[in-house]
C-alpha cells in the first residue's frame, strides 16, 4: 500500500466503503482472458474443421499420410487404395510386428515385371517389399535404404566358418570403402592410343588438311539411355586411318585414266590379317585385269626396293610378278609398317621377322572393357553428371597411354558425394540389391524404365563385334 | 501452481516411466536402420500412451465444471493440475519417440506444431505462475486481483469527479462547444478531462500522458502553481489525493502489465488443446485405417 493510501481519510482504510470501491459480483463478469479463450478455442477448432473439410472435398487423402509418397508413386498419382487395400492394418502392429499395411501381392500388382532378384535369395525369400522398402519417409526413391540395412552385414563380414572374406568391410561410403577393385587390376585393352594427342585443344590434322577439334563424345558416344558411353568403334577412328593400298607414283596417273584409282584407295576391311590379305589380292587382280599393261610399265621402271633387287627383267615383266610384288609391298605397308595394324593393335610376335618368313603377323586382340566397376550402376544422363565437364571426371587430356586407367577413383568420386556435398553417399546410390549378377553395371534409371517396357536393359555390349575388335 | 513436494510422487513416477520408455527404445528400436517410426509396434505403443497422458492432461478443464464432478470421492483438483503438468510433459517422450522426431506429412506435421505450441506455453505458464506472484507481492504493496480493476477505476473515477466538482464547481450538464467548455474551464479541470480521466478506466490508453511517477509529480507541480483559489489548504488536499490516485493507477498498470503475462499464455493453451484434440482424433483415426 502506498504511503498516501495509508493516510487518515482514505476510503481504503475503511471497511464500511468496502462495497463502494470493491465489485462484489466480479465473478458474474467475463474477463478479457476468458473472452479470448473461447474466441481462440473457437477458432481453433473451427480452422481445423474447415481445412480437413476443404481436404476431404479436394479428396487430397496425402495429406492424412505420415510423410510424403516417394517421386515415383507421386508422379504417377497413385491414390492410397491401390496400395493399401485392407482396413485398419495397422492396428495389427500393436500386438504383431509383423503386420504389414501393405502387402507383397499389392506391389506386385504394378511391379511384377521386374521380378526382383534379391543379392542374398536365402535371407529374402519371406521378406516382405515392405520391409525394406518404406514408403512415407520423405525419400524421393523407394529404393534408396538406409546404409545401416547393408552394413549390417558388410561392415563385419565373416564366412560360415567364421574366417573373413576376401571382401573388404565396409561401413560407409565416405569411411572405410575399399578402393575401387577394377581399377586396382589396370586396364587391358591392349590397344595402343594417345589420349593428350587427340585431345589437344588446338585440333587435329585430319587427312583433308583440315583442322578437327575433338570431343569426347566424338569417340565415345552415350548409349541410347544416355547412361554409359559407347565403346569406341573403328568407323569412328577410318575417317582419319583408312586401311589403304599404298599407290606408286609411277602407277597413279594410269590409274586414274583407267579409274581404278578408287579401288586401290577405297579402305580395306577392319578384319583378320587373312581376310585382309585376300581382300588385297582381289583388288590387285582386278587391276590387272583392267589395266595389264601396268605390268608392262613396272617393269620398265628400276627396283627401288630390297625386296625386287633379285627380280630380273624377264621375271618382272610376268603378271605373277607383278601381283607378288604389290602384294609384299602392301603387306608390309599394312601388317608391318607403323601406320598399319602397329599403329593401335600390339603385336605377340615379331611381325618382321614373320613377314620376311612369308608369315602373316599376329596382334593381340583387344579387349575393351564395356563397363568397368560392374558391381555398381551409374549414370552419365542422371544427376549432377550429366552438367560436369568430362576432364573433371577423366584425365584424358593428360594420358599418353592406351593402359591408363581414366575412370575416376574413390576420392574423385567423394569430391561431391560425401556429407555437406552435392550428392548422395548412401550404399544405395551406387549398388543395386535386386540386380541379378549377368545384369550388374546397367544404368539404374534406364533400367528400370526399360525393364517395364520388357526392353532389354541400356548397356552396351560387353565386347565389340569381331570386326571392330580386330584387325 | 509453484512446483513443491506435493508434485515428487508424479515427478517419480512420470520420470521412471520416461526412463523405461528410453531403455526398451535403447534395447531393440534403435537398432532400426529406418530410426524410429510412428507404425511400428514400439512407435505405435508410444503413441497410445502420449495420447493417454494427454487425454488425462485434457480432462482437467471438465473438472473444472461442476456438472461433470459427479463423484466426491474422485481425487482433488489440485491432484488432477499436477497430473496434468507432469503427464503432459511426459507425453512429450512418447510423442517423440511416436514421430521420430519428424515432422512428416501435413497432418503430422500440422498436428507436431500444435502440440508443441501446447507443451511450450504450457511450460510457460508454470515459468510465469512460479515467478510471477511471488514478485508481484514483493513489488507491490496493494495488489488489486485482476476482477476488481473496472470496479477500483469506476471508484476512482466518481471519487475524482466529485474532488474537482467541489473544487471548480460543477461541470457545466451541457456545451454548445467543447472547444469553448475547455477554454472557459480553469487549468485544473483542464487538466483532469483532458490528461487525468482518460487513464482512469480499466483498459490505460496507450499514450497517457502521465505514463511515469516524474510525470505525474511535475504536472502536479504545475497545478499548483497555476492554481489561485482562496482555500489553498483546500485546494492543496484536493490536488494531493488526485496525485495519489494517479500514482496508484500507474502502480495498476503495472500490475495489469504482469496480470498479462501471468494470464495471458492461458487462452493460447487452452485453445490449441481444444485443436490438438480434433487434430489428434482425425490422425488416429487416418493412422490406423491406413
Amino acid at each position: 500500500m502506498l504511503p498516501e493510501m495509508q493516510q487518515p481519510g482514505t476510503p481504503y482504510l475503511r471497511p464500511d466503503r468496502f462495497a463502494a470501491w470493491y465489485a462484489l459480483d466480479y465473478f458474474r463478469k467475463t474477463s478479457w482472458r476468458q473472452r479470448w479463450k473461447w474466441w481462440l478455442t473457437g477458432l481453433a477448432v473451427g480452422a481445423c474443421f474447415v481445412w480437413l473439410v476443404a481436404v476431404l472435398l479436394r479428396g487430397d487423402e496425402v495429406v492424412f499420410a505420415s510423410g510424403p509418397v516417394t517421386l515415383a508413386h507421386s508422379k504417377e498419382h497413385v491414390a492410397c487404395r491401390q496400395c493399401h487395400t485392407g482396413w485398419f492394418r495397422p492396428a495389427a502392429r500393436l500386438l504383431f510386428p509383423e503386420a504389414r499395411s501393405v502387402h507383397d501381392a499389392d506391389c506386385l500388382v504394378c511391379h511384377q515385371a521386374q521380378a526382383p532378384s534379391p543379392h542374398h535369395v536365402a535371407g529374402a525369400e519371406d521378406v516382405a517389399c515392405a520391409v525394406c522398402h518404406r514408403e512415407h519417409r520423405g525419400q524421393s526413391l523407394l529404393t534408396q535404404m538406409p546404409d545401416g540395412r547393408c552394413t549390417v552385414c558388410h561392415a563385419d563380414l565373416k564366412r560360415n566358418d567364421g574366417r573373413p572374406t576376401s571382401c573388404a568391410n565396409v561401413s560407409s561410403f565416405v569411411g572405410d570403402h575399399p578402393p575401387f577393385r577394377d581399377l586396382q587390376a589396370g586396364d587391358s585393352s591392349r590397344l595402343r592410343f594417345n589420349h593428350e594427342v587427340h585431345c589437344d585443344p588446338s585440333g587435329v590434322l585430319t587427312p583433308a588438311g583440315t583442322i578437327q577439334h575433338l570431343k569426347c563424345d566424338f569417340c565415345h558416344p552415350a548409349t541410347s539411355g544416355g547412361c554409359y558411353l559407347a565403346l569406341p568403334r573403328y568407323q569412328t577412328c577410318q575417317e582419319c586411318h583408312p586401311i589403304t593400298i599404298p599407290i606408286p607414283e609411277t602407277l597413279h596417273k594410269s590409274l586414274q585414266d583407267k579409274n581404278l584409282t578408287l579401288l586401290l584407295q577405297q579402305p580395306l576391311p577392319h578384319d583378320e590379317p587373312d581376310k585382309v590379305r585376300s581382300e588385297l589380292r582381289r583388288r590387285l587382280t582386278r587391276v590387272l585385269d583392267e589395266m595389264p599393261e601396268i605390268v608392262r610399265l613396272w617393269a620398265s621402271d628400276p627396283p627401288v626396293s630390297p625386296f625386287r633387287a633379285t627380280e630380273t627383267l624377264s621375271s618382272r615383266q610376268q603378271p605373277e610378278a607383278w601381283l607378288e610384288s604389290q602384294m609384299r609391298q602392301a603387306e608390309y605397308h599394312l601388317f608391318v609398317g607403323g601406320g598399319g595394324c602397329r599403329l593401335c593393335h600390339v603385336p605377340v610376335t615379331d611381325v618382321t621377322a614373320e613377314y620376311v618368313r612369308g608369315v602373316l603377323p599376329r596382334y593381340a586382340p583387344t579387349n575393351l572393357k564395356a563397363v568397368w566397376l560392374p558391381i555398381s550402376t551409374f549414370s552419365h544422363a542422371a544427376g549432377g553428371h550429366r552438367e560436369q565437364d568430362c576432364s573433371a571426371c577423366h584425365p584424358a587430356a593428360k594420358s599418353r597411354q592406351a593402359d591408363d586407367v581414366l575412370i575416376p577413383n574413390l576420392d574423385s568420386c567423394r569430391t561431391c558425394h560425401r556429407p555437406g556435398g552435392t550428392a548422395r553417399y548412401d550404399c544405395a546410390e551406387c549398388h543395386r540389391y535386386h540386380q541379378a549378377v549377368e545384369r550388374r553395371g546397367t544404368c539404374k534409371a534406364s533400367a528400370i524404365r526399360q525393364s517395364d517396357k520388357g526392353a532389354t536393359p541400356d548397356v552396351p555390349s560387353a565386347q565389340p563385334s569381331r570386326a571392330e575388335a580386330r584387325p | 501452481m509453484i512446483v513443491r513436494h506435493t508434485h515428487w510422487g508424479w515427478i517419480a513416477f512420470c520420470t521412471v516411466a520416461a526412463l523405461i520408455c528410453v531403455a526398451v527404445w535403447w534395447m531393440g528400436p534403435r537398432h532400426n536402420p529406418e530410426g524410429i517410426t510412428g507404425g511400428s509396434t514400439f512407435g505405435l505403443w508410444c503413441g497410445v500412451l502420449g495420447s493417454l497422458c494427454m487425454i488425462f492432461a485434457g480432462i482437467l478443464p471438465l473438472l473444472r465444471r461442476r456438472a461433470v464432478v459427479l463423484n466426491s470421492r474422485l481425487p482433488p483438483r489440485e491432484w488432477w493440475l499436477r497430473g496434468h503438468l507432469w503427464l503432459g510433459l511426459l507425453s512429450v517422450v512418447f510423442i517423440g519417440f511416436h514421430s521420430g522426431f519428424r515432422l512428416g506429412g501435413a497432418l503430422v506435421a500440422a498436428l507436431t506444431i500444435v502440440y508443441l505450441i501446447v507443451i511450450v506455453s504450457g511450460i510457460l505458464g508454470l515459468v510465469v505462475q512460479s515467478i510471477l506472484p511471488h514478485r508481484m507481492t514483493v513489488s507491490f504493496h496493494q495488489e488489486i486481483p485482476p476482477g476488481q480493476v473496472e470496479a477500483v477505476c469506476t471508484a476512482w473515477r466518481k471519487e475524482c469527479d466529485a474532488l474537482v466538482d467541489e473544487l471548480c464547481g460543477p461541470r457545466p450538464a451541457f456545451a454548445a462547444n467543447v472547444h469553448e467548455e475547455r477554454s472557459n474551464s480553469d487549468p485544473l479541470r483542464r487538466f483532469y478531462e483532458e490528461q487525468m480521466r482518460p487513464g482512469l478506466r480499466e483498459m490505460l490508453p496507450i499514450r497517457w500522458p502521465l505514463r511515469s511517477e516524474k510525470r505525474i509529480r511535475q504536472a502536479f507541480e504545475q497545478l499548483r502553481s497555476q492554481i489561485s483559489s482562496p482555500d489553498r489548504s483546500k485546494a492543496a488536499s484536493i490536488l494531493g489525493r488526485l496525485e495519489t490516485v494517479c500514482l496508484e493507477r500507474l502502480d495498476l498498470a503495472r500490475q495489469q502489465s504482469r496480470f498479462f503475462w501471468l494470464h495471458g499464455w492461458l487462452p493460447i493453451h487452452i485453445g490449441l488443446s481444444a485443436a490438438l484434440l480434433v487434430l489428434g482424433i482425425v490422425h488416429v483415426f487416418t493412422a490406423l485405417m491406413y
